[in-house]
């Protein structure tokens, strides 16, 4: 990050290489169009680079602020999609639907970072399996399909109180759940 | 709009971690936020617990080699580009327009008996020729220029590729062995003798670990490193082996003294505290 900050355009190679399996993972995840996914991605990055001088580490990890640069990213095309009606929320939510298919590792050019990533995927999948159902439900919907709050009452059925109730266990329980990594990458 | 009271801005506080609010609700609580220490603290950990939450997306077709090349490629070709000068605009190909308005047309009644129109027009006619090879030429010079750029590119992005796997082995090699690097070995009492090198790099907070002849794993099961001081057991991370071996590395400033490292082994994912037996363990005091 410093080497990006000082515009070494080496670093942001390397930075690209070795964050680029979860960014798309999370773009190809929230979007259907191939070319969609390339833009967010091309987008992010381009944004950690413009921007690399407003990280904070105090806030939080890089890994934190590139994802959620990614996720903004992502959620702007698929609100743009679905504002053009080029996209449909019943494909998104089908899309969201399959958070337990099987990763599929793609190598990073550092053996070691693909089994730290392997790891970390490995512990948020185990994490969001032991939720149950409806609060998994909840999260991935909100998370990979970007609905409000209030559009995933209406999808569900639920009260709009048990949506903000069942979000926020899942998040505690996550949280707890992952607190071991943290420990491990601080 | 009121502002909103540490409760109400408490309770939105996982909407905003997942974007979920339009702009207004989200200025509303951040405006609280931006006052609010417990809050601001709460929004940072939510934010990365959400983004641990991407880690679960299964990489599709989509990671294929040809797409990550080509995002890798428009990527780097636009922060050159950003980085230059505004470039000079081209000087564009003026060819001579051949009139083409009746009032811009000799008087076609005198065409006959003007021979010098027909001179004009025949020398009109090579100059046209000649511009157009000359146009032709510049379009094979234009080609050429491409495919060098091209071809450079092609260079620049596996100088990139073999640098990037240099900085990582250097990195690694770094923390293996590094002049402030300790290492311990890790050892069993087990048939098949396992073991593993701990490679401590203070001065980074580096943690690597090398385990070989790991027993192969269970279903569902992955081995866990711990730091043991005398007051916690730290976990360093989990990993799996293949066919026996393993790595883990981990980030971490131990400000306690380390009494030994063991491994474990435990559910998948990991777990708070060690629950397995030890699969292999170091004493370090």
């Amino acid at each position: 990050m410093i080497r990006m900050q000082g515009g070494d355009e080496t670093a942001l190679a390397q930075f690209y290489d070795r964050w680029y399996p979860v960014v798309c993972g999370l773009a190809a995840r929230m979007l259907k169009s191939a070319d969609a996914v390339e833009d967010v991605v091309e987008e992010t990055f381009w944004q950690a680079w413009r921007q690399a001088n407003r990280y904070a580490p105090e806030r939080g990890s890089v890994q934190t602020w590139l994802l959620t640069i990614a996720r903004t990213r992502a959620l702007d095309r698929l609100r743009a999609a679905r504002r053009l009606r080029e996209d449909s929320i019943d494909d998104t939510v089908g899309a969201a639907g399959d958070a337990a298919a099987p990763p599929v590792v793609v190598s990073a050019s550092d053996p070691s970072l693909d089994v730290e990533h392997a790891e970390r995927r490995r512990l948020v999948v185990a994490a969001l399996g032991e939720l149950p159902h409806e609060q998994r439900e909840a999260l991935e919907l909100g998370y990979f399909g970007g609905l409000s709050q209030s559009e995933i009452a209406e999808r569900t059925g639920q009260p709009l109180g048990t949506i903000k109730t069942r979000m926020r266990l899942a998040l505690l329980k996550l949280r707890d759940r992952l607190s071991v990594l943290k420990e491990g990458s601080r | 709009m009121t502002p909103l009271n540490h409760e109400e801005a408490f309770a939105e506080l996982d909407a905003v971690a997942f974007d979920l609010l339009d702009t207004v609700e989200r200025d509303a609580i951040m405006a609280h936020v931006a006052t609010c220490a417990a809050c601001r603290a709460e929004l940072d950990a939510l934010q990365e617990t959400a983004a641990d939450i991407a880690f679960a997306t299964p990489s599709t077709q989509h990671a294929a080699v040809a797409s990550r090349e080509r995002v890798r490629e428009r990527l780097l070709a636009r922060v050159g580009a950003n980085g230059q000068s505004r470039k000079p605009k081209a000087t564009p190909l003026v060819f001579p327009r051949v009139p083409t308005s009746p009032t811009a047309m000799p008087a076609m009644p005198e065409r006959r008996n003007k021979p010098w129109l027909q001179i004009a027009a025949a020398a009109l006619f090579v100059v046209s020729l000649g511009l157009l090879g000359w146009s032709f030429k510049n379009q094979r010079d234009a080609n050429a220029i491409r495919s060098r750029l091209a071809t450079a590119a092609a260079t620049r992005k596996t100088a990139d590729s073999l640098a990037t796997q240099l900085a990582a082995r250097d990195s690694l090699l770094a923390g293996i062995v590094g002049r402030d690097v300790t290492m311990m070995t890790l050892t069993s009492q087990a048939a098949k003798d396992p073991y593993a090198r701990m490679f401590w790099d203070r001065a980074r907070r580096s943690w690597t670990m090398i385990a070989h002849n790991m027993p192969a794993l269970g279903a569902n099961r992955t081995y866990q490193l711990w730091l043991i001081t005398p007051k916690a057991k730290i976990s360093a991370g989990t990993f799996t082996v293949r066919n026996g071996d393993g790595i883990v590395r981990a980030t971490y400033d131990l400000t306690e003294p380390l009494n030994a490292i063991a491994v474990t082994e435990e559910p998948a994912g990991g777990v708070p505290q060690p629950t397995g037996s030890v699969v292999i363990a170091a004493q370090t005091r």
